[in-house]
């Protein structure tokens, strides 16, 4: 499921990318990449989700354009 | 370098290079000083901390990528390097590309052999402890003397996470310390934690997904959080009001109007105190010191000239004072996405917006910041319509024109001096369009960028950066502005033309008769005396310059001395105030109260005003456009790589001014306006 498409408020893991290398090194670089856990704020334009790298309390949030969201995709977390 | 601020010099470093540490200081005979390197995640407070320790005050904001290039600074026994924030030292980035350098020793402060630094600082976010761990694996895989500086540990703190100082530099075998660059906490530490940082020992894994697990084992190890204690619903709501398509293009729009409306009010008080004092200056000058030509030099050249640029200080200072504020809050990232939207019509990026709002400060960090976006075409988009912003130089210009253009409606004041900003975006804007279907083919690149948390700004940053702007502004008044006042009045006085036999006859006359000449008598003097004047300023050096290239302006209205105006302000925009208080100083039958009104209501020699509504119409427009700045227009050719692209800019902005100018003026004289 692409992350644009996660519904708002929910808790996903980042899978694969099919964006060109650029953009997709720079998304792992900033913690976006495979295993990610990821939270939905706000969908569309932009998409910005939250990432809570291993605890509720710190991580950080990213904006990402549609174009660029639509392209990420993500499963469920793993219970 | 102690207190000079950050832009007062011009950026001196680029890839592959770095400023000079200054003559006299031959350091490095002094075995102790230690060479590091600073670096990190973007908006971790690199900036902040280097400030700190160096004492200087280079930018920092809140908002990631703040810092585009390698600066030095200096504490006792360090020379301390701050470099771009970048994620990781692996990317196809202009950052990631300057830390490799550093670090590596590709490059070195100047006159300086090449070679790696002594230590590394990492400077990582506490409230982000897990994906900053993995810049600090990178660095540690070099094997270079390492410390890490755990910063921001105010905010960390309050959102209830501890993270244990001892476990975690344990694992990585090389000291960490707990610090806030805020509040100064641990500083002294870090100081001292460089000087005996040795090489650590373990080496993390290299593969990007071995580093991921080693990062996030090492933050479960040494970090614990306190469940429940963030509550991230009040950020979630301020995100999803300010990136709203409605809302958020609502309140960018108010915060904006909001910002160039309280620079125009809240200034307008102290301006009036500054013309008052310069007012009173001029006449104790005139009245205390004998007639002659040095008091003349002195109140018609200095005191005129220098005050008439003084009085903008109050905006000036408002200006950087509130947008510091705005960028301290972490707002402009969000503004980024909101204005992305807009932007990318025109070919521009979300990227793009945090280098054209500061071109309103000035073009020159306006340009540097365009390092930060990613796409090349973008990015020269960028840097080329960076200059339509207004900047404050245009500033004296604005306020003077609108205040003749309505006179005594401040309101109106205010809308047209908001006007002028919003026509130079809107040119930027076109330009950038015409740029991307022409030289620059292509679509702007979509964004991805961190949301930094938000934070209360620092009023002591946003004062200290206000002070040092303000004094570089009245630096320049005190030097460059000065200069060219003299200059002028010197081409405007000179030659001398001897007064005629006519009317040392009639003042003989009058002086004989004593105080019960007649009035006859008496006004055949002042004719005179008018006609003297008359014919001399015609005579004078600037009168024959103004009158040779004025032809070129005609079209657009300009006449002899406004023409010396527009030439004047090649030098600096503002200079065109200062030109015109030293030319038009006594011009006036009757006194004015005030700088700017006696500008504004200046006559030529022939009686007629100076300033027509059409003639000030094509002013204001020639200056929103128009290219006047040398130093922008070098940067530009850094930046862009070229001085075809600084050609372009200035051939680009100047024609696009005249021929403004002239349509402006053309319709509104046809049209009967006056
Ligand atoms: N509360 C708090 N804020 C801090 C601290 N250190 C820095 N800040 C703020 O964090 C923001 C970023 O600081 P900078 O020093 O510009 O960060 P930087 O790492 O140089 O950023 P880049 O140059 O973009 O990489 C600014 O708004 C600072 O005022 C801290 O210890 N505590
Ligand atoms: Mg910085």
């Amino acid at each position: 499921m692409p992350l644009s498409q996660m519904p708002l408020g929910s808790r996903a893991v980042v899978s694969e990318s099919d964006l060109d290398e650029s953009d997709a090194s720079l998304l792992r670089a900033m913690g976006l990449g495979p295993n990610a856990e990821v939270r939905m704020c706000r969908l569309g334009e932009p998409c910005i989700v939250a990432l809570p790298c291993g605890c509720d309390a710190g991580g950080c949030r990213i904006g990402l354009s549609r174009r660029i969201a639509e392209r990420v995709y993500v499963r469920a977390m793993p219970v | 370098m102690k207190g000079v601020p950050a832009q007062a010099e011009p950026p001196v470093s680029r890839v592959g290079g770095l400023p000079d540490r200054g003559p006299g200081l031959d350091r490095r005979q002094e075995r102790r000083v230690r060479r590091v390197a600073i670096v990190g995640n973007p908006n971790t407070g690199k900036t902040t901390l280097f400030n700190r320790v160096a004492g200087v005050r280079h930018k920092t904001s809140n908002f990631p990528g703040t810092t585009q290039e390698a600066r030095l600074g200096f504490a006792d026994g360090l020379d301390l390097i701050d470099l771009p924030g970048t994620y990781s030292l692996e990317l196809d980035l202009s950052e990631s590309q300057i830390c490799r350098d550093v670090l590596s020793g590709q490059t070195a402060p100047r006159g300086e052999p090449m070679s790696a630094p002594d230590a590394v600082l990492v400077v990582a976010d506490a409230c982000n402890l897990p994906r900053n761990l993995m810049l600090v694996g990178e660095v540690l895989r070099r094997r270079l003397p390492t410390v890490v500086a755990v910063n921001m540990v105010d905010l960390s703190r309050r959102r209830g996470i501890h993270i244990d100082v001892e476990r975690l530099s344990e694992e990585l075998g090389c000291e960490v310390v707990l610090c806030s660059a805020r509040t100064g906490e641990g500083l002294e530490r870090i100081t001292r934690a460089l000087h005996d940082a040795a090489i650590p020992h373990p080496t993390p894994p290299g593969d990007e997904a071995g580093l991921r697990r080693w990062a996030e084992r090492l933050y479960v190890f040494a970090a614990t959080a306190e469940e429940g204690a963030a509550d991230d619903s009040f950020t979630d709501r301020l995100d999803r009001t300010f990136t709203h398509p409605v809302l958020g293009t609502l309140v960018f729009v108010g915060v904006m109007t909001g910002l160039f409306w309280m620079i125009f009010k809240l200034a307008a008080t102290p301006m009036s105190w500054i013309d008052a004092l310069f007012g009173v200056l001029a006449s104790q000058a005139r009245s205390s010191l004998p007639p002659g030509v040095l008091t003349d030099l002195l109140t018609n050249g200095v005191i005129a000239g220098v005050g008439a640029t003084a009085i903008f200080l109050p905006q000036i200072c408002l200006l950087f004072f509130l947008i510091s504020l705005l960028e301290g809050t972490g707002y402009l990232a969000r503004a980024a996405f909101v204005m992305d939207r807009v932007l990318r019509p025109f070919g521009l990026s979300g990227h793009a917006f945090v280098p054209l709002l500061s071109s309103h400060a000035c073009a020159l960090p306006g340009i540097m910041a365009a390092r930060a976006v990613p796409d090349r075409r973008d990015r020269l988009a960028t840097i080329l319509v960076a200059p339509f912003m207004s900047c404050t130089a245009r500033i004296p210009v604005y306020v003077l024109l609108t205040v003749l253009l309505f006179p005594g409606r401040e309101g109106m004041q205010a809308l047209a001096f908001t006007g002028c900003y919003v026509i130079g975006v809107f040119a930027g804007l076109l330009s950038s369009l015409v740029a991307r279907r022409t030289i620059l083919r292509g679509k702007s690149r979509a964004m991805a960028m961190e949301l930094p948390s938000y934070k209360w700004p620092s009023v002591r940053t946003a004062l200290m950066l206000t002070m040092d702007r303000g004094m570089m502004f009245l630096k320049k008044a005190g030097t460059v502005i000065l200069m060219i006042s003299v200059v002028l009045w010197w081409m405007g006085t000179y030659p001398l033309t001897p007064e005629p036999a006519e009317l040392i006859g009639a003042r003989q006359r009058v002086a004989a008769a004593g105080p019960g000449a007649e009035p006859a008598l008496t006004d055949e003097v002042r004719a005179l005396e008018t006609e003297h004047g008359r014919v001399s300023a015609r005579r004078t050096i600037q009168a024959r310059i103004g009158s040779a290239i004025q032809p070129i302006y005609a079209p657009l209205g300009y006449d002899r001395q406004l023409t010396i105006g527009v030439l004047a302000s090649f030098a600096a925009r503002e200079v065109f105030v200062s030109t015109m208080a030293v030319q038009v100083v006594g011009s006036n039958d009757a006194p004015v109260k005030g700088m700017l009104a006696e500008i504004a209501s200046a006559k030529r020699d022939d009686g007629t005003p100076i300033f027509t509504a059409p003639t000030s119409w094509s002013l204001l427009i020639y200056f929103v456009l128009s290219m006047q700045c040398l130093p922008t227009l070098v940067v530009t050719a850094r930046e862009a790589g070229g001085w075809k692209w600084a050609g372009l800019q200035m051939a680009w902005m100047t024609g696009l001014a005249y021929l403004s100018a002239l349509v402006v003026y053309q319709v509104l004289t046809a049209a009967g306006v006056s």
